[in-house]
């Protein structure tokens, strides 16, 4: 009940709290000193993998390039699995009943949490918000980020393809039958935990714009804050008959960096950095709505940009282009949707993959709705890590006043063990139209 | 006369080119002032636009509304669907002391039952609105507008283009709501030779009561109008079974009505359309005339659905002029 000039000034005011956060969002990136957060792992003992101390006898760091390719494949892992969040809108409009000739709410739901919905904005009208996600990883490839280990294999210093197993032991590693003798020292192996914190903050300010009533155009732009933080413990396993062969320190000792024993060193890094993350332009086309027999039925496009700095996990690096189909359609106070789109990475095609979002917004008030959804994705090229995620979703959202809307909702992953997983992934959310 | 002096000669004859001359050109120029005094207003007054909410519909007849009139729309307010009065008539009286618009633009029910509890004599023209005279208080004059009703007269009128024997429709009617919209039928009836058996209901009970004494009337058609009252499901339900049982044809109110079964259905086309009729009223009473002296409109613009189905159950051959006429055919 507000006329247009005081309309306008709320969304100057709107607009303005936009611009701020923008400004202050869009402060370069504020990283860890001494390098990325994508090479949090990478860069642990030092950025060149584990180094061994020279023993008396000669014998050198022999583990250092086998420990820097681990601890790199794993933190390039991590950091190509981190992924955009999603939002959506919720838009109360009118129709008019021929019948009765009195105007009704278009739709008794306000609009799911995590999927897109088939409504547009209208003509001329803006709708705009806020949406705040918070991202706890806890997974990797089914493992716990705060228990990852790994065993490093001695080298086979005598190029005699024994890799460290000496004859007519474990043959399943001797496929081609024994190699010949090999140094009992090639039997030591190193032991890598890693408890890994990886979180996520991201505040999605969006707006969108009614070109018609059935088209809107609008952008998404994230401010992201990543944590990133490993802790790692190295130990050496004495496999070989010959004890101290292997040792971090020379002569054997302490450690001086504070681990737990003689065989053991640890190391630490990580740090934050935020920054804006990758902007999305976005349209909507709404082709059918309140059908009698037909779902409501919209395609969006959107074209997310590199604009987050990859290096330090504000962003993934590529530019990606998503088409996705929308149907909806209300029975009673249920109304299912789905959500069906493909999203094409241009300069990594095989991160390319099919999306998806199916479930139900259910009426229980004229101001509240509930929604739930299972959503996933699947990159039919994928390497076999982060392939097909699948999280469910559930949510409510509150017409609070007027036009504004207040959302909330959690994400729980569905499979642990594909690719790098959230624990929980809350989502808050107010928007406002202004009409 | 010419006279011998040839320099009075031709001076009389250049006094007489003279005065032809000027004669045409004052004349013209005296039209072309009058034409322009009639067409141009000395100054646009001010109109404020009231929403009952931001659908559609609506705005197509605000939008009607700014080209059938010059007059300066200074702001618009909306009422969000805002059904509680108070809260209503809060703007209304706002929109009054702070706007202090020469005439208010209703659009929609809501925003007329602002208007029409707020005492002023601000005049106000409505659009959009079902029934007017049922939400219209005595003597409120200064309100006047365009509605969405159709005409009875031509809803009689394509029924009996249907049927060309037609003689009698029977209806059912809540007297608080359609009974204005009856009473015009009846005179409409009369000059089309036509009886209107035209039942009044106290709600929907009382309709299907009233539905069933239908089966022994004799009818050839019945027509549903545009009441809270008839429009329950179960008392549309209950016309269209004894309309199927009598093999009489209803015209209906609506699109989907047709879809659920009447043979025809006929309903405003345009809010565009009903918009600028409300323009045009508006133009009339900022120009001077009283409002209480313009009578409200009906929809001048109407969409007819046909469909065949059902005239085929009912027995009925639909002539081609009436295909040819309806925006859509349901086969």
């Amino acid at each position: 009940m507000r006329s247009t000039i005081s309309g306008k000034y709320t969304a100057r005011v709107w607009l303005g709290a936009v611009a701020i956060a923008v400004t202050v969002g869009a402060a370069s990136p504020k990283a860890r000193a001494g390098g990325d957060l994508r090479d949090v792992i990478k860069d642990l003992y030092g950025g060149d993998g584990i180094r061994l101390a020279v023993s008396a006898g000669g014998h050198d760091a022999h583990f250092t390039d086998e420990a820097a390719d681990a601890l790199s494949g794993l933190s390039e892992a991590v950091s190509s699995n981190i992924g955009g969040t999603s939002t959506s809108s919720a838009v109360v409009g009118f129709i008019l009943d021929l019948e009765t000739g009195l105007p009704v709410r278009t739709t008794g739901s306000l609009g799911p949490i995590f999927a897109e919905s088939a409504t547009t904005v209208g003509k001329g009208n803006i709708n705009i918000g806020m949406t705040y996600s918070r991202i706890e990883y806890k997974y990797f490839e089914g493992n716990k980020l705060d228990d990852l280990s790994f065993r490093l294999k001695h080298p086979d210093v005598a190029g005699n393809g024994g890799f460290g197993v000496p004859d007519g032991m474990l043959a399943p590693f001797q496929p081609f039958g024994p190699m010949g003798p090999t140094f009992d020292f090639e039997l030591d192996e190193i032991l890598v935990d890693i408890d890994l914190e990886l979180d996520q903050d991201v505040a999605e300010l969006f707006a969108e714009y009614g070109i018609n009533d059935q088209w809107d155009v609008g952008v998404i732009l994230p401010i992201v804050h990543t944590h990133a933080e490993a802790h790692a413990t190295a130990s050496i396993i004495d496999n070989s008959p010959i004890n101290d062969v292997h040792n971090f320190h020379e002569p054997p000792g302490p450690d001086p960096d504070g681990g737990p024993d003689f065989d053991a060193r640890t190391s630490q890094t990580g740090g934050d950095a935020t920054g804006i993350g990758d902007i999305a332009l976005r349209t909507k086309y709404n082709f059918l709505r309140g059908d009698e027999d037909l779902p409501d039925f919209a395609v969006a496009g959107q074209i997310i940009l590199p604009t987050g700095d990859e290096s330090n996990l504000l962003g993934t690096g590529h530019t990606r282009l998503q088409v996705v189909a929308i149907l909806a359609k209300a029975f009673g106070n249920f109304k299912p949707h789905l959500n069906l789109g493909y999203e094409l990475v241009a300069d990594e095609t095989s991160l390319s993959n099919i999306r998806y979002a199916v479930g139900t917004e259910y009426s229980i008030h004229e101001r509240v709705t509930l929604s739930a959804d299972i959503l996933g994705r699947w990159e039919h090229s994928g390497d076999g890590v982060g392939d097909s995620p699948v999280d469910v979703g559930f949510g409510a959202k509150v017409n609070i006043f007027e036009t504004t809307h207040l959302k909330a909702g959690v994400a729980f992953p569905l499979n642990h063990d594909d690719g790098l997983r959230p624990g929980k992934t809350f989502v808050f959310g107010i928007e406002h139209l202004i009409q | 006369m010419l006279s011998r002096d040839g320099r009075h000669k031709n001076g009389s004859f250049r006094r007489r080119i003279s005065c032809a001359a000027v004669l045409p050109y004052a004349l013209l120029l005296t039209a072309v002032t009058l034409i322009a005094t009639a067409s141009t207003p000395c100054h646009a007054e001010n109109v404020v636009v009231l929403l009952s909410a931001n659908a559609p519909a609506y705005r197509d007849a605000v939008k009607g509304f700014e080209k059938s009139t010059h007059h300066k729309v200074i702001a618009t307010y909306d009422l969000k669907g805002e059904r509680d009065p108070g809260a209503a008539k809060k703007v209304f009286e706002k929109i009054l002391t702070e706007d202090k618009p020469d005439l208010i633009y209703a659009v929609g029910i809501y925003a007329l039952r602002a208007a029409v509890q707020t005492k002023t004599s601000t005049p106000v023209v409505y659009s959009m609105v079902l029934n007017p005279p049922s939400i219209l208080a005595a003597n409120q004059d200064n309100i006047t507008g365009a509605s969405m009703n159709v005409s009875p007269e031509q809803t009689l009128q394509t029924l009996k283009s249907l049927i060309p024997g037609l003689q009698r429709v029977g209806t059912i009617y809540a007297n608080d709501t359609t009974g204005f919209l009856i009473r015009e039928a009846q005179q409409a009836a009369e000059k089309l030779g036509i009886t209107l058996l035209a039942k009044p209901i106290d709600g929907p009970g009382d309709a299907i009561k009233a539905i069933n004494e239908f089966k022994d009337a004799k009818l050839d058609a019945l027509w549903l109008v545009p009441d809270n009252a008839c429009l329950a499901p179960r008392v549309v339900e209950r016309l269209l079974d004894v309309s199927y049982r009598l093999k009489v044809p209803v015209v209906g109110i609506s699109k989907s009505q047709a879809q659920l079964g009447t043979t025809l259905s006929l309903c405003f086309a345009s809010s565009e359309d009903i918009g600028q009729q409300a323009g045009e009223l508006a133009n009339l009473i900022l120009s001077g005339k009283d409002a209480a002296s313009v009578p409200f409109t009906m929809a001048r613009k109407t969409s007819l659905v046909v469909n065949l189905r059902a005239a085929k159950k009912m027995g009925i051959s639909v002539p081609e002029s009436i295909i040819a006429q309806a925006d859509e055919v349901i086969r």
